[in-house]
């Protein structure tokens, strides 16, 4: 009977409370730079210790250059920033990946690589994006600054039960169409809080032939559609990926966790409070034209009317957005020209993301207008990508190859796209000055952003010869 | 930390009558560098507030009479969406606003607020409708949380509604993580006595401990930064 969900949450409270909240236990925390002084200065005050250091990782990603770090860092703030988190976790016994190691990455890049991320687990970050790692059958979620103190001091938090989604996926992938393609088709057709309130998870056979890195897109996604938490099933695929990493469990432990990770999926009789049906055969190449993830559209289509709008608040947003973006209603989105490519992010910096901007870019040119940067999400994925020649590929093209990293996704470090610029991005949110002050941000797949690179506008991945 | 207790709040109430406004737009991301809370402050609403030029916007709603010294906004649906910062209700609380009513609000937002004293008050079309069009008038309204009602002269009173635990929290200011331990500590024990029978691979410390010595045994150093050509 139960769902997926259901079965992650009960499973973990620790007791329910008398206003018809629960104490739920969490099981792993992933920390960074930005939201844990916060914490950590919490514990500090209140002469409180991490109740279980080992339960916890650290790394910093969202203040860090993504060129030579060799030279000190230049801005104070971010220095100060990431000195704060060194001093941290030393003090509290915190496992921490330095910023000079080679497994640095983005936080949820790297949880997944090192099999921090695990089936049936609740991992809380002080990260909205948290929701990527539900991709592996983790109730994931993010959280604030006092969250995590709480969880650091406590491994708990009060929380209440979200209402379950389904989200059917059916149907096929066409060429060139990814699960970015289908995260902006689901947000555009059903709004940008149509998961508010709610755990979606997402079904479906297309959803089992899904690679843990497209799976961990489409969950990352999921915040854009207002939900917390973003959730599929574990099964071969999960196994396999996970299998062998450092901090997944081996010989008689990892047979006793895959025994118990076959448990989790929904029942075939669960009821879920809502159910969405998408035929992924509908889905095209979809790019962003405003300044929030509901404002996409497929590439073939354009800026819609103002005659659209249902309502005048709905005019005034559409009229804000259009005019922010520097468009005209009605105007097509392909051919529409940029200036900036950004590769990159924790919704598309893995290795698949880089193998499909590499395979459209090889043989071509960035355009001679456009400064385009690839970063990837890790280390391991940087050197995975050198290994296999994606970086020459990139580079000959005339890519910056950079150190892993947040980059250009949040105006936070010295990634940032100049006002008035406008932005082909991997990343996840298009709001107003989410790249820079002014910054114009057009969401799209790796291999949408990588033709738009090399053509110097916006195109159709689908039309390149 | 404790928090300052929310009871009751008088304050004219700024009308911000916009859907989806992320935190971006409440505390733009540069700010975040900051640990410094007055630094934070003043970033609130920044690309909003100011113009390119750095000067106030006029039309912005905080720098118009009398809302610059409001403490309570009312915006439209999903307000405080986007990211999960908490910079963000420090800023509005450090800005003197105590009060958000909207018609929903982004999830990890609203538990934000609650733990900052910030007090986020969901309200439906006809009464957000009626309220919004009263704040425009610029006259206060009163938000009383032991009684749960909004009231001004001339509007009919408005009753909201908010989860018992979050209640109590605002009004006694209370430490969450302190009464965590205080009430709950021989639960979350015995809790983790039992998953580790169950799920011993989350509690083997020593293979915890090795993990990160583990992976950088296995992993290959990627070449330093590749110049632009």
């Amino acid at each position: 009977m139960p769902t997926l969900y259901e079965k992650l949450w009960s499973s973990h409270v620790v007791r329910e409370l008398e206003d018809g909240s629960c104490l739920l236990y969490i099981d792993r925390q992933l920390i960074h730079e930005v939201s844990s002084p916060h914490a950590f200065g919490q514990l500090g005050a209140a002469g409180l210790k991490v109740r279980r250091p080992l339960a916890a990782l650290a790394v910093a990603d969202h203040a860090v250059p993504t060129t030579d770090r060799s030279a000190a860092i230049a801005d104070p703030l971010a220095r100060d920033q990431l000195r704060a988190l060194d001093d941290n976790v030393r003090r509290f016994g915190v496992p921490a990946i330095d910023l000079d190691e080679p497994l640095q990455g983005i936080v949820h890049v790297i949880g997944p690589e090192l099999g921090f991320t695990q089936p049936g687990l609740t991992l809380v970050c002080g990260d909205s994006h948290t929701s990527t790692h539900g991709a592996f059958g983790a109730l994931a979620f993010g959280i604030g600054s006092s969250e995590c103190g709480t969880v650091l001091a406590t491994q708990c938090l009060r929380q209440r039960p979200a209402r379950t989604m389904r989200v059917a996926l059916t149907g096929a992938l066409g060429p060139g169409v990814t699960t970015k393609d289908v995260a902006l088709h689901l947000i555009a057709c059903h709004g940008a809080a149509f998961g508010a309130g709610h755990a979606i998870e997402f079904t479906g056979a297309p959803v089992t032939a899904l690679s843990m890195e497209a799976r961990m897109t489409l969950c990352n996604m999921a915040i854009e559609a207002g939900a917390r938490v973003g959730l599929i099933a574990p099964d071969e695929t999960t196994f396999a990926y996970l299998a062998g990493r450092p901090y997944a469990p081996q010989g008689a432990a990892w047979d006793r966790a895959v025994a118990y990770w076959r448990t989790l999926p929904s029942d075939g009789d669960a009821v879920f409070a809502r159910d969405i049906a998408c035929d992924l055969a509908e889905v095209e190449p979809y790019v962003s034209w405003g300044t929030d993830p509901s404002q996409s559209a497929p590439v073939s289509s354009r800026v819609p009317d103002l005659g659209a709008a249902g309502d005048q608040a709905a005019r005034d947003k559409l009229c804000r957005s259009i005019d922010y973006m520097g468009l005209t209603p009605g105007q097509a989105l392909s051919g529409l020209p940029i200036d900036r490519v950004f590769i990159g992010s924790c919704t598309n910096g893995r290795l698949e993301d880089l193998r499909a901007a590499a395979a459209v870019v090889s043989g071509r040119r960035v355009a001679d207008h456009v400064t385009a940067i690839v970063v990837p999400g890790s280390g391991q994925v940087r050197a995975a990508a050198e290994a296999e020649g994606l970086a020459r590929v990139f580079s000959d093209a005339g890519f910056e190859w950079r150190q892993p990293g947040c980059s250009m996704c949040v105006a936070m470090n010295p990634d940032r796209v100049a006002p008035g610029e406008r932005c082909a991005s991997t990343s996840n949110r298009n709001f107003e000055g989410r790249q820079g002050p002014g910054a114009r941000t057009h969401l799209m797949s790796p291999a949408m952003a990588a033709a738009a690179a090399v053509s110097g506008h916006i195109v159709d991945v689908r039309t390149l010869n | 930390m404790p928090t300052t207790p929310f009871t009751c709040l008088t304050s004219p109430a700024a009308p911000l009558i916009e859907d989806d406004i992320d935190t971006d737009a409440i505390l733009p991301a540069r700010f975040l560098l900051a640990i410094n809370r007055k630094q934070i402050a003043e970033g609130l609403f920044y690309d909003r507030r100011l113009g390119p030029d750095g000067a106030p916007d006029p039309d912005f709603v905080l720098n118009r009479e009398p809302f610059q010294a409001a403490r309570i906004l009312i915006a439209g649906a999903n307000f405080g969406c986007g990211s999960s910062r908490e910079h963000a209700p420090w800023a509005l609380v450090d800005n003197g606003i105590r009060c958000v009513i909207a018609r929903s609000f982004g999830e990890i937002f609203r538990a934000n607020c609650l733990r900052n004293g910030l007090l986020p008050v969901a309200l439906d079309g006809t009464a957000h409708d009626a309220l919004s069009s009263y704040a425009a008038t610029g006259r206060p309204i009163t938000v009383d949380l032991e009684s749960c009602t909004i009231a001004a002269d001339d509007l009919a009173p408005i009753n909201f509604s908010i989860d018992p635990g979050a209640r109590t929290a605002l009004l006694k200011g209370w430490d969450e993580t302190a009464a965590i331990l205080e009430l709950h500590g021989t639960a979350i024990a015995a809790f983790e006595e039992r998953q580790a029978g169950r799920m011993p691979w989350l509690y083997d410390e020593q293979w915890l401990a090795g993990a990160l010595d583990r992976a950088r045994m296995a992993v290959t150093p990627a070449s330093g930064p590749t110049p632009r050509p």
